[in-house]
């Protein structure tokens, strides 16, 4: 007999597999997609739609581990580089979604774009802090331009990932604790 | 929990950074990549189309394809020039002709990128090849036009390649009057810095145009005279001697498809 998934349980496993495909598609697809030489980033995606879809405990789990992926992925940063700063960002992200921002679509594009430029600034203190020159070896020109894709990348996605990332998320803590937020704000 | 999450990513960092629990952490990052590979591979093939569409031009592909056909052959042309250079003043160098090992003696293992990587912030590139194939951290990396990279890291059947433009690309380069450079990357884009190492030699006078091959120094992990690329621009930073040059590699990252693994290590 197969024993019962709990409802917390089914949610980190559906979370699992979001994150699994945004990293395949970020190692794949997501080289097709630069503009101006500049990839979008799915992971700091994932993240940020973690903070909004399962509140600051929630965003931080999920943009570690988006966060971990990107690291395993790479080569040229310290493993836990992207980890600790997408888990700060997802974590700010989901303090701000519970505290501040009110529930709805149109702000989401607002929180990609602010979340985005706000990542690019944490990984880029973390990696000084670590000693990785990588971050800042191309100029200042390049991470604005890097800043500016991304960014408009996020905002255009952030809507439907969120979505996504809320029906997986559903059953988890965070996500019922923003749903009963935004029920008594509502009511 | 965000605390721990903070602590576990800082424990990572300093482990991978410090370089005592590398080997360990590079295996599990090599176990990873060794089972995405495969994925990748086939989903890229997959979503390329997509990809292409994206870019703008509804048969993209085929002209790509020819394209980069075409510049394949305009860098073999260049690499034949820079050969033919490079040749010229190995014959004016006399002392060191008899004994320098070629790159067309060297046994190679000819790979396919089978990802370019997606990271804002490192050049690097996966191939098909791995450990299986004789392939090797360290080995250098060479294409069509000239020095591609080398490299990182290896699975069995797969190897990650940093690109000669990533910030962790160095390799010394051979300047006029006997000198010695140092090449490094700069990050995604097209351009090599190119700084000289000091030595009891007259400072170089470096030209615009001017072509530069790896040096192959005693225990380089280069062999000498791949062609590296064209200078692009020169100029000698304020209070310095030495001249600080720009270099427009042979290799463009963005046409490879295909590369040679040179399996070679330093004597």
């Amino acid at each position: 007999m197969v024993p019962a998934v709990s409802p917390a349980n089914a949610a980190r496993l559906r979370i699992a597999a979001v994150l699994v495909c945004g990293i395949v598609m970020q190692t794949t697809f997501g080289t097709d997609l630069r503009i101006e030489g500049v990839a979008p980033d799915f992971m700091l995606l994932l993240a940020v739609a973690g903070g909004l879809a399962a509140g600051p405990g929630g965003g931080a789990f999920i943009g570690f581990s988006a966060g971990l992926l990107a690291d395993l992925s790479l080569t040229a940063t310290p493993l836990g580089v992207y980890a600790l700063s997408w888990c700060l960002v997802g974590f700010a992200v989901g303090w701000a979604r519970l505290n501040v921002l009110p529930e709805g679509r149109p702000v989401q594009p607002l929180v990609g774009l602010a979340a985005t430029a706000g990542g690019l600034i944490v990984l880029l203190v973390v990696g000084a802090l670590s000693g990785q020159g990588a971050f800042t070896a191309a100029g200042k020109a390049w991470l604005v331009r890097v800043g500016m894709v991304e960014a408009a990348w996020n905002a255009v996605l952030v809507i439907p990932v969120t979505a996504l990332m809320r029906r997986a998320a559903r059953g988890t803590r965070g996500a019922d604790r923003l749903g009963r937020t935004d029920a008594l704000v509502a009511g | 929990m965000v605390a721990l999450l903070v602590l576990v990513s800082l424990t990572l960092i300093s482990l991978d950074a410090s370089g005592r629990g590398r080997s360990t952490l590079q295996g599990v990052r090599g176990a990873f990549n060794a089972v995405l590979a495969p994925v990748q591979s086939g989903i890229h093939a997959a979503l390329r189309p997509v990809g292409n569409f994206f870019t703008g031009a509804v048969d993209y592909g085929r002209l790509q394809a020819e394209n980069t056909l075409l510049r394949t052959e305009l860098d073999q042309l260049r690499a034949t020039e820079a050969s033919a250079a490079f040749y010229q003043q190995q014959a004016d160098q006399v002392l060191a002709l008899q004994h320098l090992p070629f790159v067309a003696g060297i046994p190679k293992v000819t790979a396919q990128i089978i990802n370019i990587g997606s990271s804002n912030f490192s050049a690097s590139v996966t191939i098909d090849r791995g450990r299986s194939a004789g392939v090797l951290v360290g080995q250098p990396v060479v294409a069509a036009g000239g020095l591609a990279g080398s490299v990182v890291a290896v699975t069995a059947h797969t190897a990650r390649v940093d690109l000669i433009t990533d910030p962790r690309f160095v390799v010394g380069v051979s300047l006029p009057d006997h000198n010695t450079g140092s090449a490094a990357g700069q990050g995604p884009g097209d351009s090599v810095r190119v700084t000289v190492v000091p030595a009891s030699a007259p400072v170089p006078k470096l030209h615009r145009g001017e072509i530069l091959s790896t040096s192959g120094l005693q225990m380089e992990l280069f062999p000498p005279g791949i062609p590296v690329g064209r200078i692009a621009t020169v100029a000698v930073p304020p209070g310095e001697l030495e001249p600080v040059a720009t270099v427009t590699p042979f290799v463009n990252a963005a046409r490879l498809g295909y590369v040679d693994v040179l399996l070679w290590s330093p004597q």
